[in-house]
């Protein structure tokens, strides 16, 4: 890849924020979670949604908080709550956030493509809804099972140099993220105005990572 | 004091301290709807008489943190509104000491951390860009008050949330600017309908802060074609400021135009 040109773009030194749509690959694995997929233990699904950010970018470094929100369908999930089995097909939704150091290398391709890397922890609240329960159990579809977990990121990219912000330069990026729950909330939400928290407690045995391609736009 | 009470209490405070909002609003509102139709007639286009955008300046310190006051203190008027669990013994100091800089996530469903919150971190954001707060500085703000309300005012419920701290800014803002751009639209279009709608999704146009609506008021006689264009300037100085200008660009513009 050719070095950067002189010309730099004009979202350095500047604060901004950014959006965009994003579609993931999601890999979930714990003893609490045997499907039918490759293993007994594994499940994997796509997800669909969108990510933003905000940050401030230096000449070659950037300092943003980053978040995804993710949805996707499961099927045929089976879960463990207070030693009854749980099983149906549902729906997860992600939401992680992240502070990420990003650097920008001096390589571009297509002259106006600035290759980038980025790394920093995420935090991320993992949640299950069981839409129709296959075991016939009382537990319903207002319910749901909330893994909190820790984890990092690590994300490649390219961004577009333009001589202004306010030609909202594209990004698109390459992001993996690894994570493995802290606590688990069993969570009724049946009253849409004050979920209440049944049962909490600490977690380990559920982990996961995902790929997410990521695209978007500084806004401003 | 009782709770029904300290209900009353509060909206006697509400519906007794707005009036003069209420009465701004409702002047703006007359004013906006006012103007007469006029017509492009090479075009048949509508020519608005007024002009919305927004005029970002600079905010003295003092300035920033005046706003900031009173947004927050709004926060602390609302929230036993909107949340009026408060008024049946929820929360209280002892809840406030016990949440007090914990930041958690929270366990609510998407309407409110997708839905609710952005809506109301759009408003803010329009609230302050109103104002004339550049883009980034309205987010800033945003997130300042946003902060302020999680840490200090709905802690007496329920700790700071990660996904409030972090959604009700951040994409309040972006909706935000979605709003910002189809208001400004809808507002300039002339059409009737079109500016009820702009005003409705950015009711901060309405308020008396509102820095961005400029009336245009076109003059066709030979002897000075042109436009008499009259703003409003920063908040502090609360006037209209008139400026006669004789742009032959406007001259022309507007010689052609056909009033009804």
């Amino acid at each position: 890849m050719p070095e950067v040109s002189p010309a730099q773009s004009s979202v350095e030194n500047n604060f901004n924020i950014k959006a965009g749509l994003g579609i993931s690959r999601v890999y979930l694995r714990s003893s609490l979670i045997p499907t039918s997929h490759k293993r007994e233990d594994e499940s994997e699904n796509s997800g669909y949604g969108f990510n933003t950010s905000f940050g401030y970018k230096w000449n070659t470094f950037e300092v943003l908080i980053g978040s995804d929100v993710l949805f996707g369908k499961l099927k045929d999930m089976t879960f463990l709550v207070n030693s009854a089995e749980i099983r149906g097909d549902g729906s997860f939704r992600i939401f992680s956030v992240s502070p990420i150091l990003r650097y920008y290398t001096p390589y571009t391709i297509y002259s106006r493509w600035n290759f980038f890397v980025g790394a920093g922890p995420t935090w991320s609240l993992h949640t299950f809804i069981i839409d129709n329960n296959l075991n016939g159990t009382d537990f319903n579809n207002k319910k749901r099972i909330n893994f909190e977990n820790r984890g990092a990121s690590i994300n490649i990219g390219f961004e577009e140099v333009v001589p202004y912000k306010e030609m909202h330069p594209t990004y698109i990026e390459l992001g993996y993220s690894y994570m493995r729950s802290k606590q688990v909330f069993i969570v009724d939400a049946s009253d849409l105005q004050d979920a209440k928290t049944l049962s909490r407690g600490n977690s380990k045995d559920f982990y996961g990572h995902y790929i997410a391609l990521r695209f978007g736009i500084t806004l401003f | 004091m009782n709770k029904p009470v300290l209900i009353l209490l509060m909206f006697a405070l509400f519906f007794g301290s707005v009036p003069k909002i209420f009465a701004a609003v409702t002047s703006e509102l007359n004013e906006a709807f006012k103007d007469e139709v006029k017509v492009d007639p090479r075009t048949h286009n509508r020519q608005p008489l007024y002009h919305y955008g927004y005029n970002d300046r600079e905010h003295s310190m003092v300035e920033n943190a005046k706003n900031i006051g009173i947004v927050y203190g709004m926060t602390w008027f609302f929230y036993p509104i909107v949340q009026p669990k408060v008024f049946g013994g929820a929360g209280g100091i002892k809840e406030f000491g016990h949440n007090f800089g914990k930041i958690v996530f929270d366990q609510d469903e998407p309407f409110w951390n997708g839905f609710v919150h952005p809506i109301s971190g759009s408003q803010l954001y329009l609230l302050y860009r109103a104002d004339g707060y550049d883009r980034m500085s309205a987010f800033q703000m945003t997130f300042i008050s946003s902060a302020l309300f999680e840490f200090t005012v709905e802690i007496f419920t329920e700790p700071a949330s990660a996904q409030d701290l972090y959604q009700t800014p951040v994409l309040g803002t972006v909706l935000g600017l979605g709003l910002e751009n189809a208001s400004m639209y809808l507002l300039n279009s002339g059409n009737t309908l079109g500016k009820i709608f702009g005003h409705a999704i950015n009711p901060a146009t309405l308020l008396p802060i509102y820095e961005g609506r400029t009336l245009i008021i076109p003059k066709l006689e030979d002897a000075d074609k042109g436009a008499m264009i009259m703003w409003r300037a920063g908040s502090s100085e609360k006037n209209y400021h008139l400026l006669h200008t004789f742009i032959s660009l406007f001259a022309r513009s507007f010689a052609s135009t056909e009033f009804r």
